[in-house]
């Protein structure tokens, strides 16, 4: 306590101190508001731009000691002294260094004279500046230059009862005397009451945004009830209509500034279940969900404790889910996010409290008392938020389509391995054909049959020696000795017969129907046949050993594997565990490496490791092999897809819509492989070389934004006496030889490293010899940041596509093979070996592909696979049964407090901003959240209460608005300092107390409202009847009458269609195309495009979904009138329209009547009678496409009474 | 019928004389006035006096999407020639593959892919030290339409029309001819807060039917003289209507909207119909869709448009990441039409008030992509400006020896937006819009007119 006291001491001495030089020639007066405007158009920003990236107190030395980002900075001056001497513009160095007299200020150019002046006159009104701890050092409740009790907004609700007024007799309710008060005070009187037709209509189009029918007209106006009475039914009625929640839900819309895709074109994200929120929106007005609860669910329905089940409640999210998501790449991201996250609070703040506050998003508000701390104690809480999709459906739903799915699955699986263990069976009973095949493949290869159609030549050969097409082109391939992938020489041993035989006969010769010939082909044939069987043994003691579960996995899992090929990411563990054989034939992506694994002897993942594989990959040898030492595993990371390494392309500047197969790693990574394990295996003949190459390495996804990687290759072998470091055989970076040099206990790359791989798109190709004596193969991505960085990972998913082993499968020495027998029994010869894969493997030519196996089934086997299929089809129909509709929502991230970003620049972070909800608005309560998640909740709680001062007024005017046209207080999303003042203070504070205690019903407010006197006056008095007093209020701030408003766009294409008959009222569901002629439709449900609005929208005033809009334009331009007189749409329904007269009734007469009753609830006047009669008397010319009744009925449609309501 | 024909008149004059005195009060607008209008509705694009005599009344931007090549087209570098393969930003250095070529009476250097631009030389104000945020094509090209990176703001069309409004009200104020759309799209031409007539008309050159070229432009159902005769029975009743509810300045404006709209079926269709130009204009400009956008440019403004922005062509066809000599062809199909377009526009006496601004999102690197490509470039590049108020014959600014950076006089987009806005008449600090408590601008708190361009 003394400590402190004594420091409050201090610190206030020394204000005075450096007070003092201005005091001498201003008195410490309080700037002006003009001042400060003055300070943050001209002056605040040149400091941000100009100077605070060498002065400011966030660098650790400002240059010259000077800081300009706090007035007491400004007032301190630097090393060399004060900068401003106030008023006084030749002593102060500020200025003299502007001009660049003295130290020229900024360096990197004079500035323009304009701003020099402003500067000037800075100094002589005393250098006013609200920085005063403008930015708190630590979080503190706002501390600001404003005096936030003043503004009639931030006030508790006012308890007005209503007031007394002269004329009793007029009010029918308490609305009434609060209105009827302020006109008696300015001398007026409300005009006459509206009629029971005009009445009716404008209830009609203000509940449900449709005209009434004629019926419903005429029982209103036939009511012998009251007036009061008669009118609250129809009120009563269209509240309870579900066409309410269609009108008013998409008052909401316009605020919540939905729309269903994004501006930009490049990876935008989608929202093709957004109309699940738009539901949502209409089902909650038409429920009269309270306000508060309407609010909470929208903000943290997942997060609240409720009796309605989650599943509700999840598409309420979409509020913030299906917001604008900006661009982002490299470089872009930080920007982008904060404009993201700027949308989400705005667009809460400005439509529940009416609130401007990413005004404070780059400096303290101006005006209303709302600091930066409160903007950024905001946008923590969005920013500890993230987009998820989340079911729409009940989890006993979700659970069951798991089940359905998981069953299929299941039995896909079962299909497939029954199809596997059928194949491998065919292909022993295939043996004996080898010798038709050898004869089909020689008679194909007859040169002079060749020549003609080759494809024709095999399906003949095929059909005539009754051979599967696709082994006899397998055979035919085989035969001719193509090398295999990356093989360099091809001769196969054992079809040195074969050469001989080709050797023999004449090339140019077609010897198809030569007995000899014939009989030497089948003799080669019968030869190789002998040769597979005696593989038989070997074959079954593989299979014995392995057991059945070689490869059962999806086919589309499987890598390819070619005679001399090794694919190394085959070697990752998978779920079926970790044999040899599930290693030859799978390649299933997030399956991990794990140490000790098939091949694998090292792997280090990232995060932690840096030692081992640090900045500038210096490493050790304890990374490559020869160590016990435990590491994290690597998973073959997915990125969350299946069937391959992510190259999804989400994430990387470039696009990169690929799937790999290979390895992916995290930066930070490293694989060793034992290359002796993998040929003690059997995989690889010892006295082969080895080739190690990559197809593809690079970045593929770059979750940070602006990642580069390296790649290293380290061959290896240990040295013969443990302690030493292993020796380095061959090594490379990103594909090309690297120098390695070795230092006392690790080794480094030497000289000039070649440039990162960034996440750009471009790759680089590896190719390296293995010598024989490498024993260790290590893979390694880094990151790469500079030296000296805190955190040098700065990439992600790093892949080596197609990384493999290849060697000469023919062996080059013809000895016999020298490893550990892997496998029991005697290992095969390596001849034998070779043979074997050809003929067995699953590109062998003994092997029908699974898919094809069914054509070789029969009997028993053909009945088993048929049920199986069965099966697989119920399957296949009972998950596709299941709907799982996925809602665009939000979950809650890791909770994280936002720095302030200074001047909104995110580059430029400032002190953290605790997740709060101003104080202003929470009775000066400025506890930061605790939340351990978002603090959504209790972001939700502190907005939905009944003590916040805005919640309640600013939705009770946006409700009066939707009666009236405009509000109490005319700017609906402004109610800070530059909004404008409510017209009748009272009359809101009342409605806003009524609606809380109501329990925030909204269908109650509406009937308050409209059971008014006020609501009922007419909107078209005649000018006899208009005052002074009421000609003077001419824009009707004192509701002396109602206001006559043009239907917004989609009450009158909805109205269009209704009165022709054509109007669909189906509620809800997925948008649909307004552009589409034969979308009849409401309006509502038409897709909302922020990429581009829907032409019919765009002409109406419909808000720009891309920002929200608390109040729409109304516009009168010739362009809606083409769409009135031109468009398809209209034609058609003025069509309809004329169809629907001529089908109801009979005379022109009647005709005009009945349009008349349909479009304006009303009969037509004498003379609109006859004009109508004298039109339709009229013949249409030749060339005219409408007849005069669709003319009329166009005009009708066309006309303003039909745009408008009174 | 005379007699109707007589009241609409009348009511016309009457709409024209309420509706056209917003003037410079309505370009100094904040929400309030908004509210008003909504309320009380007026004609928002009539045309309003600017803040001060205006240089040009007319804007025609000719949009390269995609982004051209500085080195390649207007700044020559002979310095990339020395430095050639040496590594610089990004890649090497790759000088360009054409030569330059001194032109007119200023000397001033043009590509050789520009040999009939390069005639015109002498009108070009050439600056060659733009700078943009970002060397990416979204983020660019919203910065260069509206000012900032993100779909939030209303593009410099919208801006334009908001403060001057425009002065044929039989056509829309502000028209974007690009065949296809160019990457992003709408948003570039959106009005955003401000209100919807501001918008851009996207009419596609690509496929020019003028009875298309606008939506509802044609009346497929009646000839003329029976929709006039229909238009009349709308109007009637809507007279009536208006008779027993008193003056409305809502429904006036309807009715007057509805007569303009008769009359723009003729005059846009008009407008938009380049088969009615000579053989010798038609020549000038020689073929393509990009000539004929440029022809119709000319006969927008000539009918009082105020802004004609003209995107080159669909997607990002500037977009040389493979080839630069990709250019060649961009050039080709533009060069003839824009040195024609300056020229008919001087022969018109249109070429002193109208000012037309050339250029793209950003340029491209000095450095190569690949063998032969550059890619995007926002520290330093190239536009050109010509016509009503600009010092024809001058480079303005200049990038470092090798292309990379502007380095002298350098000029931001929002520095551009400021000189563009000024030589319309306009001081970029007071055309402002207050939206969400704050005026926003154009130039948001940035930009400086470089006054040493203007004439």
């Amino acid at each position: 306590m003394m400590r402190h006291a004594l420091r409050c001491t201090a610190f206030v001495i020394s204000c005075a101190l450096t007070n003092a030089g201005l005091n001498a020639a201003e008195p410490n007066a309080a700037p002006t508001a003009e001042q400060l405007e003055f300070f943050e158009a001209k002056i605040r920003p040149v400091l941000v731009k100009h100077c605070y990236e060498c002065h400011s107190s966030k660098l650790a030395a400002p240059r010259g000691g000077l800081r300009l980002d706090d007035r007491d900075g400004v007032l301190k001056g630097g090393d060399s002294g004060p900068i401003i001497v106030a008023g006084d513009l030749k002593k102060s160095s500020l200025l003299a260094a502007l001009r660049y007299e003295e130290a020229e200020m900024p360096p990197k150019g004079k500035l323009p004279a304009a701003v020099i002046a402003d500067f000037e006159r800075w100094v002589t009104m005393g250098a006013p500046d609200p920085r005063v701890a403008a930015i708190a050092p630590n979080p503190q409740p706002s501390t600001l230059n404003h005096q936030p009790s003043a503004h009639w907004s931030f006030q508790k609700l006012t308890k007005a009862s209503p007031p007394n007024v002269k004329n009793a007799q007029w009010p029918r309710n308490d609305i009434d005397r609060f209105v009827l008060a302020k006109l008696e005070e300015a001398g007026a009187q409300p005009v006459a009451a509206a009629d029971r037709r005009t009445l009716i209509r404008r209830a009609s189009f203000d509940l449900i945004g449709l005209p009434p029918e004629p019926e419903q007209v005429a029982a209103f106006l036939n009511d012998p009830a009251s007036d009061s009475d008669a009118f609250a039914k129809v009120v009563d009625e269209l509240l309870r209509s579900p066409h309410y929640g269609e009108r008013w839900g998409r008052y909401w819309l316009d605020i919540a500034r939905y729309g269903e895709d994004q501006a930009h074109t490049f990876k935008a994200r989608n929202y093709p279940q957004g109309y699940l929120y738009r539901d949502w929106v209409v089902k909650a007005f038409n429920d009269d969900l309270p306000y508060d609860q309407f609010l909470i669910e929208q903000i943290a329905g997942d997060l609240v404790n409720h009796d309605r089940p989650l599943h509700e409640r999840i598409p309420a999210l979409g509020l913030f889910a299906l917001g604008p998501v900006y661009y982002q790449d490299n470089g872009e991201k930080d920007k982008a996010l904060a404009d993201e996250w700027d949308d989400r609070v705005d667009t809460l703040v400005r439509g529940t409290q009416a609130l401007t506050i990413s005004c404070a998003r780059c400096h303290d508000h101006k005006f209303d008392p709302l600091t930066m701390a409160d903007y950024y104690g905001l946008l923590g809480i969005f920013a500890s938020t993230q987009y998820q999709e989340r079911p729409a459906v009940s989890q006993d739903v979700v659970l069951a389509k798991q089940q359905a799915d998981a069953a299929f699955k299941q039995q896909q699986l079962e299909v497939d391995r029954y199809l596997a263990t059928q194949a491998r069976n065919v292909r022993e009973k295939l043996i004996p054909e080898i010798p038709q095949y050898v004869v089909g493949a020689w008679r194909v290869m007859n040169p002079l049959k060749k020549k003609a159609n080759e494809k024709k030549v095999v399906t003949d050969v095929a059909k005539q020696l009754k051979l599967n097409e696709d082994l006899l082109l397998r055979w035919v391939a085989y035969l001719e000795e193509k090398p295999a992938s990356g093989a360099v020489k091809s001769e196969r041993p054992y079809l040195a017969g074969w050469r001989q035989l080709k050797k023999q006969q004449d090339a140019n010769v077609d010897l198809s129907d030569d007995k000899a010939a014939l009989a030497e082909a089948t003799a080669v044939g019968e030869t190789l046949r002998q040769q597979a069987e005696s593989l038989l043994p070997h074959r079954a003691a593989l299979l014995q050993h392995f057991g059945e579960e070689v490869a059962f996995l999806l086919e589309s899992d499987r890598a390819t594997i070619a005679p001399g090929v090794i694919p190394l990411g085959n070697l990752f563990d998978d779920v079926s565990g970790s044999q040899l054989s599930t290693a030859l034939a799978s390649d299933v992506f997030k399956s991990t490496a794990k140490e000790g694994g098939l091949g694998i002897a090292r792997v280090a993942q990232g995060w932690g490791h840096q030692t081992s594989i640090a900045t500038g990959i210096s490493f050790n040898f304890k990374s490559l092999g020869s160590d016990d030492a435990k590491h994290g595993d690597i998973v073959n990371d997915g990125w969350d897809v299946s069937g391959g390494i992510s190259t999804t392309g989400k994430r990387t500047a470039a696009n990169l819509p690929r799937t790999e197969q290979g390895i992916g790693m995290h930066a930070n990574a490293l694989i060793t492989f034992d290359l002796d394990a993998i040929r003690r295996a059997g995989l690889i003949p010892v006295d082969r070389p080895l080739t190690f190459r990559v197809d593809r390495a690079g970045l593929n996804d770059d979750a940070f934004g602006s990642g580069s990687v390296h790649l290293a290759i380290i061959a290896s072998r240990p040295q013969p006496e443990n302690a030493e470091l292993d020796a380095i055989l061959v090594a490379s970076v990103n594909g090309q030889a690297a120098k390695v040099e070795k230092g006392d206990d690790a080794y480094y790359f030497a000289g000039e490293l070649p440039p990162p791989l960034r996440g750009d798109g471009k790759f680089v190709e590896i190719t390296i010899q293995l010598p024989a004596e490498a024993r260790y193969l290590t893979l390694v991505a880094t990151g790469a940041g500079k030296a000296g960085e805190e955190n040098s990972i700065s990439s992600d998913h790093a892949v080596f596509s197609g990384a493999r082993l290849e060697y000469e499968p023919v062996g080059s020495s013809g000895g016999s093979p020298d490893s550990p027998a892997a496998i029991t029994g005697e290992p095969p010869a390596l001849q034998d070996a070779l043979l074997y894969s050809e003929l067995f493997s699953d590109k062998g030519v003994l092997a029908i592909a699974s898919k094809d196996i069914a054509n070789y089934l029969t009997d028993e086997p053909a009945k088993q696979l048929a049920s199986l299929n069965k099966t697989l089809d119920e399957r296949k129909q009972a998950s596709d049964a299941i709907k799982v509709l996925m809602a665009h929502a939000v979950s809650d991230g890791q909770g994280a407090d936002m720095p302030v970003y200074l001047a909104g620049d995110p580059r430029k972070k400032g002190p953290l901003a605790p997740r709060s909800f101003p104080a202003i608005l929470r009775n000066g309560d400025s506890t930061p959240f605790k939340s351990s998640g978002s603090g959504r909740l209790e972001l939700a709680r502190a907005i939905a209460s009944p003590d916040n001062p805005l919640t309640a007024r600013v939705f009770v005017n946006r409700i009066w608005a939707g009666h009236f046209g405009v509000g109490l207080v005319r700017t609906p999303s402004n109610f800070g300092t530059l909004g404008e003042r409510p017209t009748h203070p009272e009359l809101l504070d009342w409605l806003a107390a009524r609606f809380i205690s109501s329990g925030w019903s909204v269908k109650s407010l509406h009937r308050e409202i409209m059971l008014s006197a006020t609501y009922r006056l007419s909107s078209s008095p005649p000018p006899s009847e208009i005052s002074n007093a009421q000609a003077t209020d001419a824009d009707n701030h004192l509701l002396w009458r109602m206001n006559r408003r043009r239907l917004e766009v989609e009450p009158w294409r909805d109205s269009v269609l209704a009165v022709v008959g054509n109007l669909d009222r189906t509620l809800g569901g997925p948008s649909s195309n307004l552009s589409n002629g034969n979308n009849r439709r409401r309006t509502l449900y038409g897709f909302v495009s922020r990429h581009q609005l829907d032409d019919l929208l765009r002409l109406f005033d419909f808000p720009d979904p891309n920002i929200t809009a608390g109040q729409r334009t109304v516009t009168t331009v010739p362009l809606q009138q083409l769409f009135v007189l031109n468009s398809d749409f209209m034609i058609a329904q003025a069509r309809a329209f004329a169809a629907r007269l001529t089908r109801e009734v009979s005379t022109d007469d009647l005709r005009v009547h009945r349009a008349h009753a349909l479009l304006f609830n009303r009969s037509p006047s004498p003379q609109e009678l006859q004009l109508g009669l004298d039109f339709l008397a009229t013949t249409k010319s030749e060339s005219a496409k409408l007849t005069v009744l669709e003319q009329y009925s166009l005009a009708l449609l066309g006309s303003n009474e039909f745009a408008f309501v009174d | 019928m005379t007699q109707s024909m007589i009241s609409r008149r009348d009511m016309l004059t009457r709409s024209a004389a309420g509706f056209g005195m917003l003037g410079l009060a309505s370009v100094l607008s904040d929400e309030r006035r908004a509210t008003a209008e909504s309320t009380l509705s007026s004609d928002p694009l009539a045309p309003k006096a600017p803040h001060f005599t205006a240089k040009a009344k007319h804007l025609i931007f000719l949009f390269m999407n995609g982004g051209p090549s500085h080195v390649d087209t207007l700044d020559p570098k002979p310095e990339l020639v020395k430095q050639a393969g040496k590594p610089g930003p990004g890649g090497n250095y790759l000088p360009s593959p054409f030569k330059f070529h001194q032109c007119g009476e200023c000397g001033l250097p043009i590509s050789e892919i520009y040999p009939h631009l390069g005639e015109q030389m002498d009108d070009l104000c050439v600056i060659r030290s733009m700078y943009t945020s970002t060397p990416n094509h979204e983020p660019g090209l919203f910065m260069m339409n509206s000012g900032t990176q993100q779909p939030t703001r209303p593009c410099m069309g919208s801006w334009l029309n908001y403060g001057l409004g425009t002065e044929n009200q039989n056509l829309p104020g502000f028209v974007v001819l690009c065949p296809g759309k160019p990457v992003v799209g709408p948003a570039l031409w959106s009005n955003s807060f401000l209100p919807g007539i501001y918008q851009g008309t996207h009419i596609n050159n690509g496929q020019l039917d003028p009875r298309k070229v606008i939506s509802h432009i044609n009346n497929q159902h009646l000839p003329p003289t029976e929709q006039r005769r229909l238009l009349d029975l709308m109007q009637k009743m809507n007279q009536e209507h208006l008779a027993t509810r008193g003056a409305d300045s809502q429904l006036e404006a309807r009715i007057g909207s509805l007569e303009m709209a008769f009359r723009m079926q003729f005059e846009a269709q008009d407008a938009f119909d380049i088969t009615r130009e000579s053989e010798a204009t038609r020549k000038l400009y020689g073929p393509g869709q990009f000539a004929d956008g440029c022809l119709i440019a000319r006969r927008l403004v000539e009918r009082g448009v105020r802004t004609v922005q003209l995107f080159y062509g669909s997607g990002q066809p500037w977009d040389a990441h493979g080839d630069i000599k990709d250019h060649v062809r961009d050039a080709k199909n533009s060069d003839q039409a824009i040195a024609a377009l300056i020229r008919d526009l001087k022969s018109r006496g249109l070429f002193e008030e109208t000012l037309i601004l050339w250029g793209g999102e950003f340029g491209r690197t000095p450095t190569a992509q690949g063998a032969t490509g550059r890619n995007h470039h926002a520290t330093g590049f190239s536009m050109w400006l010509a016509g009503g108020g600009v010092k024809g014959g001058m480079a303005y600014g200049a990038t470092d020896e090798l292309g990379v950076k502007a380095v002298e006089n350098r000029m931001s987009v929002h520095d551009l937006h400021a000189t563009m806005l000024h030589l319309m008449g306009i001081d970029h600090t007071k055309l402002t819009y207050r939206y969400s408590g704050r005026d926003f601008r154009l130039t948001d708190v940035y930009g400086e007119v470089a006054h040493s361009i203007l004439a």
